[in-house]
């Protein structure tokens, strides 16, 4: 009797479960299907990009399914790239959180049949068919630094507020950043300070400023390169009062910033368009699966509102994708953005 | 005192059977319903290996959780060992060393530095016992970490991706064909050291000193087990147990080892001990229980996330109300049993009101 | 305790010069949040309990507060505070029923809480993908952070208040003092008339409160929540109580020694951004050493005092 009752309330438990997650399942048809992979679930900047997708597949006619791990994880990612594998799909648009942790299991989709697209994050060239990126990392880098050292009159102290110390875009456009900033004559009066991380966590970043502010007291301007440390930044400066003498620019949403940017502490951000970034990444992946586009340099690819989108051979050997479009969000512009962005 | 049917012992095992049964039928219904055949043993098992990971340390934590301790510090604890082996790799191949004895060597220094970890939590445990272990494995959990950000810093350390570290791979990754079935070694791997803890848990008598303490620790001090020592050790097979998960991550990560890499692996393993029936407050547990648990949270978030389209926090929803029921579970039917007794002696006193029976 | 915290004021003040004028009342409103959930965390220590969900609890309450707030159904700053604590005593009231009346361990309860409340966040009905932003946030609420009495943020009285009422309630109240009774002897508290499992859903549910409450306070300050905001938080929260030399067994606490260990905390965390600012690698780890060694300390002195104790009775 007592077993008997233990399982009946097991059972009514999975039952229960399976009801809630029914609604959820999705069928497979013959079309195409693509999994989509992004960082973190619970992002908004993820949450454009599906958009993106999503117009694409109204267009194309593809269905796709997306998910992100709960913590940011690699092995999270990982587990939903197994999954994507078994429920057979076509094609895998990834953006990783570790360019190299991700290449056993991309090499195993691809022994599969699997297309796999990197999308905003790369994953090495060894496990990718080919990266999709907004723009070239020195273009975004130097774009941010030209800005805020017209803010500053190219002088002064200059900080980044970045995301984690692990972040591999965000370390590729620093890189670029401080190039420019010891050969560049240009820059010679402004005097870099350094880096500080923020992990891509609000309540971090925000006290790593402060930090930032107390130790450098003239600081006349930061770059954040990272959506969700921006907005804290800009509030921990006018938290500081110190919104007169520090201006910081960085690569934002506008939803996020679009106060902020009209307060004047943040003059204009930049960000290309994620919605884009996943429309085109779901053309391209339509197109290789039909066999319409072969991954080689060279290649182009037809996209409607793009024009001469060229398959590149990139620094790390793979093939690239730029989009080279990067919106610039000002006084005037941020408020057209604020719906979709 | 009356002997326990065996029956009656393995019943908490048996619920858990019943439920991977019913999780299974339903999945298979689930499954054919749809037009691919997902859900199958075959690409079960091969699947499985990503939710195994913590399935080690779930074992070292077992043995804790039956003393009536916790360790919250094993995640770090693998990933601080993970580190330290690849930290010496690099150095030492890059200093002229072959690859082969490197690797040997490296792997030696991250079981090592496993045990050290264990070691470390079981002493400061033991030596101050008016702080409770969460408190100290937490605050040992932020130690080891902010050690593997000083060995790592930022960046990904990457493997060279040779012979050896191949081998690595193949053993978290490999497989062995049984019929039409592939087995991936890191179940047969995990299956291999649930035998050897079940055999001291249960069968030696580690096991029964393990559970006294557990039970009452002034008790079986007074009895004469050498209580500090012994959980002392349990804390180095602990820390050891993470170790082992770390090699298996690198091997699961393509070669690769983050700083941040495995952080909230210890509350994984503490959900599968539990539910395979051990509790914190110790004394009772089967490690068959624990197999069966890592086997129903694998096959519950495969199934899932394939064949239900959740996502995975979704899954993880799932989680949490699965652990809380099946904690709930024994105690309702328990006192539903406890209530009906009272009833019948209840009923036994009215029949008979001149309370001779 | 107090011994420590100066102790590491004076070390930090003479590394960073400058320090202590420039960040007295960052170090309290850095600590305000922590203190918040730390006072109700005290209440459900001193029971015998813990409560590991606070982060998740606080995420949640602040989510759904501001989602509330996004859609306009609500305006105003109190209505704002009603609706988080609402949501944490819901979320503390089911962790205090299933421990005490469900029987189940604290720990796994809310472990199990965690995993639930930060699955919910990410469900279509409450943030979904988004996040809550500045933009989303009414200019009342953004602003009422802002004000200042007698040169000290709001924010800091309002700590102090909840910090004074649940002290004064676990002081000299008697349903404050059946909770010290049923966790130092849970027998002795049953025989002289204490319903047990209702102290421990009380408990919980002043927990969850504050930790519901933490999360308006943390929207307040910080003017955005999403998922994951306070990953990890609820660790600094129990720091906070065992360095104020709380008994983890239950029973032993009080409220003062919170105060001290949730401003060593905040001191701690202040301070070493600034000293490695350039070296963020040395601050996770100093930061770990740092908290571990404090508890320690603390234990140690402890130890000592005791001793001094017993020795001073012996010679009487």
């Amino acid at each position: 009797m007592k077993k008997f009752s233990a399982l009946v309330i097991v059972l009514c438990m999975v039952f229960t479960l399976c009801a809630c997650g029914s609604s959820q399942s999705r069928k497979a048809d013959d079309g195409i299907t693509i999994g989509v992979v992004y960082k973190q679930s619970g992002n908004a900047y993820f949450q454009a990009g599906i958009t993106g997708f999503q117009k694409a597949a109204d267009e194309l006619g593809f269905t796709f399914m997306h998910d992100g791990p709960d913590d940011s994880s690699n092995d999270g990612q990982e587990r939903i790239i197994r999954n994507y594998i078994d429920q057979g799909v076509d094609v895998l648009c990834i953006s990783a959180n570790d360019a190299a942790g991700l290449v056993d299991v991309c090499s195993e989709a691809r022994k599969a049949g699997i297309l796999v697209l990197s999308w905003d994050a790369k994953v090495d060239p060894s496990g990718r068919d080919i990266d999709i990126e907004p723009a070239s990392a020195k273009v975004i880098g130097l774009t941010q630094l030209e800005f805020i050292a017209e803010q500053m009159g190219y002088e002064g102290q200059l900080a980044i507020v970045s995301a984690g110390a692990t972040a591999p875009n965000q370390n590729l456009w620093i890189s670029f950043i401080e190039e420019a900033l010891k050969t560049d004559s240009k820059y010679a009066n402004i005097d870099y300070v350094g880096v500080a991380y923020g992990d891509d966590d609000y309540t971090k970043s925000y006290d790593v400023m402060k930090a930032l502010i107390d130790k450098y007291p003239d600081l006349k301007g930061v770059i954040v390169p990272t959506t969700n440390g921006a907005p804290a930044v800009a509030k921990c400066i006018i938290d500081e009062g110190k919104d007169a003498t520090l201006k910081m620019t960085g690569l934002t949403l506008a939803h996020d910033m679009a106060e902020y940017i009209h307060g004047g502490v943040a003059p204009a951000t930049f960000l290309w368009n994620p919605i884009e970034l996943g429309y085109v990444s779901s053309y391209v992946a339509v197109a290789a699966k039909k066999g319409d586009f072969k991954f080689e340099a060279g290649q182009t690819i037809e996209v409607p509102g793009f024009e001469g989108l060229t398959v590149e051979v990139s620094d790390d050997g793979g093939l690239i994708l730029y989009l080279n479009k990067l919106n610039k969000f000002d006084d005037t512009t941020v408020d057209a953005w604020i719906d979709a962005l | 005192m009356k002997r326990k049917s065996p029956l009656k012992a393995y019943s908490w095992e048996f619920m858990l059977v019943g439920l991977l049964v019913v999780l299974w039928i339903i999945f298979e219904i689930k499954d054919s319903s749809r037009g691919r055949d997902v859900f199958n043993f075959a690409r079960m098992m091969s699947g499985m290996s990503v939710y195994m990971l913590y399935s080690f340390m779930a074992l070292g934590m077992a043995l804790i959780l039956g003393m009536g301790d916790i360790d919250i510090s094993v995640g770090a604890s693998a990933t601080l060992s993970a580190a330290v082996m690849g930290v010496l790799y690099r150095s030492m191949t890059s200093g002229g060393m072959a690859n082969g004895p490197a690797f040997a060597i490296a792997i030696l220094a991250c079981l090592a530095t496993g045990c050290l970890c264990g070691f470390l939590n079981g002493f400061l445990i033991t030596r101050f016992r008016e702080l409770f272990p969460m408190i100290v494995t937490l605050g040992t959990m932020l130690f080891f970490r902010g050690f593997c950000y000083l060995f790592l810093g930022g960046e990904t350390l990457k493997f060279e991706n040779d012979a050896t570290w191949a081998l690595l791979k193949k053993l978290y990754n490999g497989s062995i064909e049984i019929g039409s079935v592939s087995f991936p070694t890191i179940i047969l791997w995990f299956l291999g050291f649930a035998a050897v803890f079940y055999i001291f848990l249960h069968k030696m008598s580690g096991g029964r000193k393990l559970f006294a303490i557990g039970e009452n620790r002034i008790s079986s001090r007074c009895s004469g087990v050498n209580v500090d020592r012994f959980e002392l050790l349990m804390f180095v097979v602990c820390g050891f147990m993470a170790a082992v998960s770390a090699l298996f991550y690198i091997g699961c990560a393509s070669a690769t080892v983050r700083a941040d890499a495995m952080q909230g692996y210890e509350m994984y393993a503490i959900a599968v001990a539990v539910l395979g029936g051990f509790s914190t407050s110790g004394g009772k547990g089967n490690i068959i229980g624990v197999v069966l648990s890592v086997l129903i949270f694998g096959v519950m978030k495969k199934g899932l996330g394939t064949l239900f389209g959740f996502s995975d926090s979704t899954v993880n929803l799932a989680v949490g109300i699965v652990l809380i029921l099946a904690s709930l579970l024994p105690n309702i039917v328990q006192y539903i049993s406890h209530k009906k007794q009272l009833k019948k002696q209840q009923t036994d006193i009215q029949a008979f009101p001149s309370g001779k029976p | 305790m107090a011994v420590i915290l100066v102790l590491l004021i004076i070390v930090v003040c003479i590394e960073i010069p400058g320090y202590f004028e420039n960040n007295y009342i960052n170090i309290l409103k850095n600590s305000s949040l922590n203190l918040v959930m730390a006072a109700g965390m005290l209440c459900v220590l001193l029971v015998g309990s813990i409560d590991i969900s606070v982060a998740a609890v606080l995420e949640l309450s602040a989510a759904v507060a501001g989602v509330l707030m996004r859609d306009g159904h609500i305006q105003s700053v109190g209505m704002m505070f009603a609706v988080g604590i609402l949501i944490g005593a819901l979320a503390g009231f089911l962790t205090g029923v299933l421990t005490s009346y469900g029987r189940i361990l604290p720990i796994i309860v809310t472990l199990g809480m965690t995993y639930v409340c930060r699955a919910l966040i990410p469900m279509d009905f409450i943030l979904g993908m988004d996040k809550i932003a500045r933009i989303d946030l009414t200019d009342s609420f953004k602003d009422f952070i802002l004000q200042k009495f007698l040169g000290l943020p709001l924010i800091i009285y309002i700590t102090l208040a909840v910090v004074l009422l649940i002290g004064i309630f676990l002081k000299y109240t008697k349903t404050g003092r059946s909770l010290y009774a049923v966790g130092s002897n849970v027998k002795a508290a049953a025989m002289r008339g204490v319903n047990v499992n209702l102290t421990k859903v009380l408990a919980h549910t002043i927990c969850g409160a504050t930790a519901g409450m933490a999360g308006i306070m943390r929207l307040a300050e910080y003017n955005a929540i999403e998922k994951g905001a306070c990953n990890g938080g609820e660790m600094y929260v129990i720091a906070a109580c065992v360095l104020g030399g709380v008994s983890v067994m239950g029973g032993y606490g009080k409220m003062i020694g919170v105060v001290i260990g949730a401003a060593l905390i905040a001191t701690i965390d202040s301070a070493i951004p600034q000293l490695f600012i350039d070296a963020t690698m040395m601050k996770e780890f100093f930061k770990g050493i740092l908290i571990l060694a404090a508890i320690l300390l603390n234990v140690l002195f402890q130890r000592a005092s005791n001793k001094r104790m017993k020795m001073k009775e012996s010679a009487k």
